[in-house]
């Protein structure tokens, strides 16, 4: 017997997800390099060039086309990170030439395996830097490829966003004395936020799969010698063997995060925190509600107790778009010359100390602009009730954890490791005060992350607000 | 590949081993089957029209873990498809029974409902419609199965290792959604659901799994009044999913869900049902690949130094605690004043003659043995086993309890079980749910605050039993 009589308060009688209705396309490439090639993200290995290829490395597209009719293109690559802005531009670059789409249309995001191929272009006198330049031309006409057959696939989509959970990553800053080290730390929680986004077709098919979250790939370390996506890979094999469509990783804010069982030559143990994480995803994706829907209060109804019945019916989801680029100006830390650089490193060996200071002077071009300033670039992209934050540096997970938690009414996608320059550590205070490795390696003043921090915060603010 | 020769090679955390919580136990594992014919009746809603099941989603399973103290005396536990055991008469009975058969006290067995509301009731009292002539039948396999399966788990007892870890599932939402003068049972987005999962992984010295135990709180009440199969509702698949990564059965144990549900659900259509199993299986896969390997723990293994200064754990084989201990404590609880079965009957004249029956078969089955403002014996069973701990008890008690019960006792792996054993089989609201009012507080017995007492009294005994402040 139904009591029409008893209604929740009307502004309360509807649930709606957070979502968006775009012209979305997918397209993934396997884009594997040649055994022999250089593969080299490790200090402590033996091995400098792969050995074999544990699970594929892909590059995966989504192009979505904003208001103006223009394409903005989200694209993901299984590799580890740009040591400079030539290196990045000699991909991103020439996507962006072959594309004809302005800089800002798009973000080329790196996955941040330790166990990719080499991304530099200066190593072709090394053992295995042969192969390099002839990679990366395929690679990069693969990735044109994806975000081509991405835009051709395009249609009328329905995305629907969520936030899950997923324990695979640890806090990896571990105190020993006067300093902390680069190792699991037992005592400190980690953020274990998932950020998800299905996006299917008018009849409800999944056609792609958005996951972000942050952990530092560095299950496969030293010990290993095969190329590897990491724990990406299984987590993308199990969604997508699920799903039936691509999954495009994003890494999140994890400066500070890995996986606990890491640092290992064993690829089992990757493919093992591949599936905390690929099933955590397929959890998420089946909280979500059916594509298009939203709840609505539908009547009490009298049984052996007084229920209460919710029916899914039609939601408009919101079509809204926009961009914003920021380039935040920064503080640096008091950068050592070339001459300082050579009397700090004497003791290392000729060809590790030039290697180290060619590094050290990539990562400062294009970044350190004229009188010692520099800027550090974001792009903040909004698809309906989701917001798309991407930056080159490793941010620390306060980062995105800051900017959730002041922007409860989206679901924001935080993305390292994307376009450039700028591919240095954002760490907090506490990690400048403990002699991290992180705070060595940046050219940021203690500082940087929470200046970047509010101006991306303050841009998120201004952008539409959707009334839900 | 510790770097012994690096100038920090002294540096050394001040922890230099770490595990998860872990048990050394001696257990075994055992399952059975005991899905009835089709035609018996089933369901439990006073809104069905037909009683009688048409057909089967997902076969009923019940699972027992058994448990070898050092005295050689057996325990055990068991998650069953069931939704309740009837009334109090009823419920004594097939416990007795079960006990005897298996040859332990009573109190040695915890026998846990999943809490289906898509099964047939074993209770030959409150079993009256089309399809009950099959109920006497379905008690004794209930029985039946259950002491084989205590038998052969009891069999199997070997040394094992058990990781206890917790994990986070989405879902269950709240489900007091305030409407006008009271509260109605539907999903209320308003009010976050607790998420705690809890994943136990039995695994015999080989490094084996022999079982897996998941403690999670949603009422399992996807399939409603228009559903005809006899199924388990969202458990069933996401046992499947379990079993079929794992290769061994899966014990669920229905957490403190009293407010908690699905938030799709009172469905006909089962695939919604497995739909939400999906989403609890995938979230009980995620938490048992997050466990180190069997028996093992981590140990620092010192540093090394690469282009940063990283620092390496290696796994080690370690054994937890084999420290058990189980008792039954009684919490006091007062009844509150209740209303004759004559108002009742005349406070709910306006609805549904088939709900009205229901509702007051329920409340005169349910009041036997408990009087109006009188003090009463709660039940609750505390067990340790190992570094785990179960809190079981009869009632629906809101998840007020679990959440509880682990701030209080944070570092500890507490799994907390409603729908076990007897008597008390009732809700367990929390004090605002008699304010609002809540369905859950006009079908207790009990007075607001009991919940608090129960608390109080479980958390007393943790406390006690496991030496902590």
């Amino acid at each position: 017997m139904a009591r029409p009589d008893l209604q929740p308060p009307k502004a309360k009688s509807v649930h709606a997800p957070f979502s968006a209705t775009l012209t979305a396309g997918f397209a993934q490439r396997v884009i594997n390099p040649p055994v022999g090639i250089r593969a080299a993200s490790w200090g402590a290995a033996k091995i400098h060039v792969a050995t074999g290829i544990h699970n594929n490395i892909t590059t995966t597209a989504l192009a979505v086309k904003d208001e103006s009719g223009k394409f903005q293109y989200l694209v993901t690559v299984d590799w580890g990170w740009w040591q400079g802005k030539s290196d990045d531009l000699s991909v991103r670059g020439v996507v962006l030439k072959e594309l004809g789409i302005e800089e800002n249309q798009l973000q080329l995001h790196l996955t941040h395996t330790h166990a990719g191929p080499s991304t530099a272009t200066d190593v072709s006198h090394l053992e295995g830097g042969e192969f390099v330049a002839e990679y990366h031309k395929f690679a990069t006409s693969e990735i044109i490829a994806a975000c081509k057959q991405a835009a051709k696939n395009s249609i009328p989509a329905t995305i629907t966003w969520s936030y899950g959970k997923c324990d695979l990553a640890i806090n990896r800053e571990l105190p020993c004395g006067e300093i902390d080290i680069v190792g699991f730390n037992p005592g400190e929680p980690a953020d274990d936020t998932l950020t998800v986004g299905r996006v299917c077709d008018a009849n409800g098919k999944i056609i792609g799969t958005v996951v972000n979250y942050a952990c530092h790939p560095t299950t496969l370390a030293w010990k290993n010698s095969k190329v590897s996506p990491d724990f990406v890979g299984e987590a993308r094999d199990i969604v997508q063997a699920k799903t039936g469509a691509p999954m495009l990783f994003l890494q999140g804010a994890s400066g500070d995060l890995a996986p606990r069982d890491g640092n290992s030559g064993d690829t089992e143990v990757a493919d093992k925190n591949g599936r905390i994480l690929g099933f955590a995803t397929l959890a998420t994706l089946e909280k979500m509600i059916t594509s298009g829907k939203k709840m609505r209060f539908l009547e009490a109804v009298e049984s052996g107790a007084l229920l209460g019945d919710w029916e899914e019916v039609e939601n408009q989801a919101p079509n809204t778009t926009a961009a914003v680029r920021l380039d935040i100006e920064v503080p640096l830390q008091k950068l050592p010359t070339i001459e300082e650089l050579r009397e700090r490193w004497k003791e290392v060996e000729e060809g590790a100390r030039e290697t180290r200071i060619n590094r050290a002077m990539k990562l400062r071009a294009g970044y350190v602009l004229e009188g010692g300033r520099a800027t550090h670039p974001v792009w903040i992209w909004q698809w309906g009730d989701a917001v798309i934050v991407g930056q080159p540096g490793e941010a620390y997970s306060y980062f995105q954890m800051e900017l959730r938690r002041r922007h409860p009414d989206r679901v924001i996608f935080v993305l390292n490791c994307t376009n450039g320059p700028g591919y240095m550590y954002l760490p907090t205070p506490e990690a400048y005060k403990r002699f991290r490795y992180q705070a060595w390696q940046t050219l940021l003043a203690q500082g940087g992350l929470e200046i970047i921090t509010d101006a991306v915060s303050n841009a998120i603010s201004r952008l539409p607000r959707i009334l839900r | 590949m510790a770097s012994i020769d690096s100038p920090n090679a002294h540096l050394t955390p001040k922890e230099t081993t770490w595990r998860e919580p872990m048990s050394a136990l001696r257990c075994g594992v055992a399952q059975r089957e005991f899905t009835p014919p089709v035609g018996i009746m089933s369901g439990i809603w006073g809104a069905a029209k037909k009683f009688r099941s048409e057909s089967i989603h997902i076969g009923l399973f019940l699972t027992a873990v058994a448990r070898e103290d050092k005295s050689g005396a057996k325990s055990f536990i068991v998650g069953i498809d069931l939704c309740v055991l009837g009334c109090v008469e009823c419920a004594h009975d097939l416990l007795s029974r079960i006990a005897t058969g298996v040859g332990v006290f009573r109190d040695k067995i915890l026998f846990a409902s999943s809490h289906t509301h898509a099964v047939p009731l074993p209770c030959l009292h409150r079993s009256q419609k089309e399809g009950s002539e099959l109920i006497p039948a379905f008690r004794e396999a209930i029985i039946s199965k259950t002491i084989e399966a205590c038998k052969e788990a009891e069999s199997k007892i070997e040394d094992v290792d058990v990781t206890w870890g917790y994990g986070h599932c989405d879902l269950a939402v709240n489900r007091d959604l305030p409407c006008g003068s009271q509260e109605v049972v539907a999903f209320n987005p308003d009010i976050v659901a607790d998420d705690t999962l809890v994943v136990g992984r039995i695994s015999n010295r080989s490094g084996k799994v022999i079982g897996t135990i998941a403690n999670y709180a949603c009422h399992p009440t996807t399939l409603a009044w228009d559903n005809m199969a006899v199924s388990p509702d969202y458990i069933g698949m996401a046992r499947i999913l379990v079993e079929k990564a794992t290769g061994a059965p899966m014990m669920f144990l229905q957490g403190a869900s009293g407010e908690l549900s699905p938030r799709n659900q009172y469905s006909g259509d089962t695939a919604l049902a497995d739909k939400n199993g999906t989403m609890l299986g995938h979230a009980i896969l995620s938490t048992l690949a997050s466990m180190q390997s069997p028996g093992h723990g981590l140990r620092w293994n010192g540093i090394v130094e690469s282009g940063a200064l990283l620092g390496e754990w290696h796994e080690m084989p370690v054994r937890g605690s084999d420290i058990c201990h189980e008792e039954k404590i009684n919490a006091k609880v007062r009844v509150k004043e209740l209303k004759s079965i004559a108002q009742l009957r005349e406070e709910w004249a306006g609805i549904d003659a088939g709900a009205l029956e229901e509702r007051i078969m329920r409340a005169e089955r349910l009041r036997i043995g408990y009087e109006s403002n009188a003090e009463v014996d709660h039940p609750v069973w505390v067990w340790q086993w190992g570094e785990a701990l179960f809190v079981a008890q009869p009632g629906e008690a809101y998840s007020y309890i679990q959440m509880e019960l682990r701030r209080r006792n944070p570092g500890k792996v507490i799994f907390v079980l409603n729908l076990t054993n007897a008597p008390g089989l009732f809700y367990l609201p929390i004090k605002s749910a008699y304010n609002a009012p809540a369905y859950q507080a006009w079908q207790t017995l009990l007075a607001a605050g009991s919940l608090d007492s129960v608390i109080d009294s479980a958390d007393q005994a943790i406390k006690r039993i496991t030496g902590a402040k």
